[in-house]
């Protein structure tokens, strides 16, 4: 078994203080194994993103420690940690959060004078990502031209200049269509499956579970590994929409049969006159 | 919708503040242009101002005293005195020189007066006494403020000496400080004997002072007789009109300045809120409505700037003499209110960029990332 | 860094139109408050240097060529050219007089020459033949619409205007007659009651042999006539200039310091607004590892380049401004391009500019990385 590239121990992180206390994540231990592609799903308001950014060195955890490459940086002062998400870590986001200033290339290799080969050593690595990732007709063009998947390709070439350790991406496909989504998830499957980058994501989109190596359920700041049982299907008998049982909260029991409901409004509906939909 | 644009406006603190600061100060540029200005002019006639007779004498063809070199016979002073409505006669002598005191210099009024003529002399000492022997000298309080030359020191006109007896007040500015000194030394260093520059005449109770001066003009030969009025205002729209040119141009620069902060800042606001004006836009409401609003947005930016640059004129501004003495500033409410129409002007100027971007964005922006 | 910093310059290009057009108003205002002290200076010096002597005679104790009066005994004339090594002493004579027409009234210093000393920059007209005429300073003329050719009235003497010039100082436009002029105005009008009472002689301007040593001709001369000082023009030029100093410094002083105000608040109003519009990258940047030193180097970077564009922009505008003062009011003289000032006046508006460009940076530094994953 290989050293996991991020060694996190019961990791807390709660906001305010006193009956004002939010616990945002709860006691997460976690390890992250090389080329391993983990999928992060729950609930919103369920801690992901606090998680995600703990991962990255951009919170610092109330308690628990986070190793990434063996070094713990729950430690290290705040002047110390751009250097390590420079170097261990590349960020895709949802909104892609690319420079409208700078073209494909530049964007590219923005991040890469933070890396001691410096913007001319890491032409090469860019000249293979933009080939590898298809954008090598959009070289020169700028953000605002691109579109939605050209953005996250980018984004994603952003992430990989300067060869992290791992790559944490928060709701990737978010804001792409369904086949450009599917792309980027074959994009994000090939470097951590090929090249060997570990990958942390956070999706609603339940086609990320497809390529996801294990899936991690965060309700309420606490884990649990779902990878065995993800699902269970089943229709809101109102208004016929497919409603996952693990994850809804909105049922109702009717002659001794659980019923699952996509909304509160279908739920109301149901209750007025449950005998309309049991037929 | 004004809600909205001030609601807008209020919650960019940052931008407001210095926005509304850059104008201000621009606004304050011109005010204190014009201040410094219109306070050197009332300096230039602070003088005459303040002994105020009735009736001033002066040789022909000479109508006033800045810069104005007259000599008058002294027989002419007897001859007024003797006339019917006069009260007294009191004879100057005048000229202007540079004064020096140790490594200062000061640019100076000199007026010379006789030995009985306390009625044309200093109005205010605000230490030592009168001048009264030869070579005494009462200089302005504010000279002495800044250099240090006090009571007992010495100070140089042309190549004689003099010492300081009394410090007046009023009597300072940049550009023309007023010295007394006894008349005769000043009779030396001028090399004339039996003539005065400038007789304050002053009339007998009942005695019209245009009557007076017309009938001096008429009798006495050779000279010019003005009244206080006329003689004042002379001095005054010289100085004015001297620095008319310069101060136009200062206040046009300085407001097309104020216009050009104002449209960036509401050009910034605006480019801010494109999506949120698309969306207004994309809702149905017409572009007069949100043009009202640029226009409102910059009014508000132009009115707290202007408000800003009122409180310092009026609070801020007659403290600076006190921390620069040899500063005499005149703040006048006609040019507050000229700066409150070139603020108007401002805002409408300041709008015009920022409403041509909106009248042109795409309610179709809504829609994109 | 460099790169972004250019990129962000020129993303929108209105908005860097009008911040350029902003910051270079303010520049021009700055450069034309300091051309305009300057002016005052330059001219009270060159009114001076313009009379090409050697050496200038003054009355004792006299030590000022501006506004001030000075009167040397007409017997000195012939002491100081007894000195050797003085080839002339030409004399000069200086009158201050109001002019006034239409009861718009105009100090005017009346230079009174000879043989050296008269008008140094005739744009219009010719020099002085006769007693009856007269060259004008070019601000005098414009403000009256004066020509030559025209009658030019000083109290009740009629002079013909002949030439107009170039020569103001101390905001006072110059006037050039010749002796004769002065004896006919002296004794025909009545701006003396008798000639005793006004200085025939003001200064002296001193010819040279050209083998001689100044300042020992300096010395003689002081020596054999006691009534007068010697003074070198550079001299005299620079105590009229100390003198002018004591009257514009405080006030232009106190103008300037609001310009360089306003341009530390413009800048920092334009990278505030900059900031304010870019928040979210600056968040993006800091979660990819960028630390706060080097975005505070962006801004630095991209105020700096702000402001070598708006330089020239600001150069150009004070130039152009200045230029119409001039022509609307040619007694202003706005001297933009004396190398050390302008180099130092733009060198101050650079550190409060970059001042100003700080201000904001402190909302980089409260910016939490954690924006990036925010929609805004």
């Amino acid at each position: 078994m290989p050293e996991p590239v991020i060694k996190a121990r019961n990791l807390t992180k709660s906001f305010g203080s006193g009956h004002t206390v939010v616990v945002a994540v709860d006691n997460v231990t976690l390890d992250i194994q090389p080329g391993e592609i983990i999928l992060v799903m729950g609930p919103s308001g369920s801690g992901k993103t606090t998680l995600l950014s703990m991962l990255g060195g951009l919170l610092k955890p109330t308690q628990g420690t986070i190793e990434i490459d063996n070094a713990d940086i729950t430690t290290l002062k705040e002047s110390a940690l751009p250097e390590i998400r420079a170097l261990k870590i590349g960020f895709i986001f949802q909104a892609f959060n690319l420079l409208d200033a700078l073209t494909v290339q530049e964007n590219i290799l923005f991040p890469a004078q933070l890396h001691a080969g410096g913007i001319n050593e890491a032409r090469d690595r860019a000249d293979v990502l933009i080939n590898q990732l298809g954008l090598h007709k959009r070289r020169n063009a700028l953000p605002q031209t691109l579109s939605g998947g050209e953005k996250q390709r980018v984004a994603i070439a952003r992430a990989l200049i300067n060869e992290p350790k791992v790559i944490l991406a928060d709701e990737p496909t978010g804001n792409l269509d369904s086949q450009t989504g599917q792309e980027v998830m074959m994009i994000l499957h090939d470097i951590a499956h090929e090249q060997g980058y570990s990958v942390v994501l956070v999706s609603h989109d339940p086609r990320v579970e497809d390529i996801a190596d294990r899936i991690l359920w965060l309700e309420d700041g606490k884990l649990d590994d779902r990878q065995q049982e993800r699902h269970k299907w089943s229709r809101d008998p109102v208004c016929g929409m497919r409603v996952d049982e693990r994850t809804t909260t909105i049922k109702t029991e009717y002659h001794n049969k659980q019923y699952f409901f996509c909304s509160d409004k279908c739920l109301q509906r149901f209750n007025a006159d449950p005998g309309q939909y049991t037929k | 919708m004004f809600k909205w644009t001030w609601k807008s406006l209020s919650s960019q603190r940052g931008t407001l503040a210095g926005s509304a600061l850059g104008i201000a100060f621009t606004f304050i540029l011109v005010i204190f242009f014009d201040a410094v200005w219109r306070g050197e002019s009332v300096q230039i006639v602070s003088y005459p101002d303040h002994v105020k007779p009735d009736v001033w004498v002066m040789q022909s063809g000479v109508g006033n005293m800045h810069m104005a070199m007259s000599f008058v016979w002294d027989w002419k002073a007897d001859q007024i005195a003797k006339m019917p409505g006069v009260k007294r006669v009191t004879p100057i002598l005048y000229m202007t020189s540079v004064v020096s005191a140790g490594k200062h210099r000061m640019f100076a009024f000199i007026v010379g007066l006789l030995p009985d003529a306390k009625r044309a002399g200093p109005w205010k000492l605000t230490a030592g006494r009168h001048i009264g022997n030869p070579q005494e000298a009462v200089i302005p309080d504010v000279f002495s403020k800044i250099t240090g030359i006090g009571i007992g020191d010495q100070l140089r006109i042309v190549d004689k000496s003099f010492t300081v007896v009394g410090l007046s007040s009023g009597t300072y500015s940049s550009a023309n400080s007023v010295l007394f000194v006894p008349f005769a030394d000043l009779e030396e260093i001028l090399s004339s004997s039996g003539t005065y520059s400038y007789l304050l005449v002053d009339a007998k109770e009942g005695t019209d002072p245009n009557d007076l001066a017309k009938r001096i003009r008429d009798q006495v030969e050779k000279v010019n007789a003005l009244t206080q009025k006329e003689f004042v205002s002379n001095d005054l729209s010289m100085a004015k009109q001297m620095g008319v040119g310069i101060i136009v141009i200062m206040t046009a620069i300085c407001s097309a300045l104020a216009a050009l902060i104002v449209g960036f800042t509401s050009y910034s606001l605006v480019i801010r809120r494109r999506r949120e004006i698309a969306i207004i836009k994309a809702l149905g409401i017409g572009n007069d409505k949100i043009l009202i609003s640029v226009i409102v947005q910059s009014g508000i930016l132009t009115f707290i700037g202007f408000i800003m640059a009122m409180l310092f004129a009026l609070f801020v501004m007659p403290a600076v003499p006190l921390l620069l003495p040899q500063l005499t500033l005149a703040v006048s409410t006609p040019a507050l209110f000229q700066i409150g129409l070139i603020a108007l002007v401002v805002a409408v100027l300041g709008a015009l960029i920022p409403a041509w971007f909106v009248s042109r964005l795409d309610p179709a922006t809504a829609f994109h990332i | 860094m460099f790169l972004l910093a250019w990129r962000q310059v020129l993303l929108d290009p209105l908005r860097t139109v009008l911040t350029a057009v902003a910051l270079g108003s303010v520049i021009a205002v700055i450069l034309i408050l300091v051309g305009f002290e300057q002016g005052q200076y330059y001219q009270l010096k060159q009114i001076v240097l313009n009379r090409k002597a050697d050496l200038i005679v003054t009355q004792a104790g006299v030590s000022n060529f501006i506004a001030v009066r000075s009167s040397i005994p007409q017997l000195a004339r012939a002491e100081v050219e007894a000195v050797k090594g003085v080839i002339n002493a030409h004399p000069v004579t200086a009158i201050p007089v109001i002019y006034n027409r239409n009861n718009v009234r105009t100090p005017v210093y009346v230079l009174v020459y000879d043989t050296w000393g008269g008008p140094s920059s005739i744009i219009q007209g010719r020099e002085i033949t006769s007693g009856k005429e007269i060259v004008i300073d070019a601000s005098l003329a414009k403000k009256y619409g004066i020509n030559p050719g025209d009658s030019f009235y000083v109290t009740d003497f009629e002079f013909k205007v002949v030439g107009i010039t170039q020569e103001a100082a101390f905001m006072m436009p110059f006037a050039f007659i010749n002796y004769d002029g002065m004896l006919d105005l002296f004794i025909e009008s009545e701006i003396a009651p008798d000639l005793s009472t006004f200085p025939l002689l003001s200064y002296m301007l001193v010819e040279l042999d050209p083998a001689a040593d100044r300042q020992s001709v300096a010395r003689q001369i002081e020596l054999h006539v006691p009534s007068v000082d010697v003074i070198t023009p550079g001299q005299l030029a620079q105590n009229d200039v100390n003198m002018g100093k004591v009257f514009f410094k405080p006030i232009m002083g106190l103008l300037v310091s609001i310009g360089y105000i306003i341009g530390m608040l413009v800048v920092g109003l334009i990278m505030y607004a900059d900031i304010r519009a870019r928040i979210k990258s600056f968040a993006v940047l800091k979660a990819l590892g960028f630390s706060f030193g080097r975005l505070f180097l962006v801004v630095l970077i991209q105020s700096s380049l702000l402001l070598v564009i708006t330089i020239p922009i600001g150069t150009l505008l004070a130039l152009g401004v200045s230029v119409f003062i001039e022509t609307m009011s040619p007694a202003y003289f706005i001297r933009l391009f004396d190398p050390v000032i302008f180099l130092q006046t733009l060198m101050t508006f650079f550190v409060f500019a970059v001042i100003g460009a700080l201000i904001p940076v402190r909302t980089i530094q409260r910016t939490d990385p954690m924006l990036a994953f925010q929609d805004i």
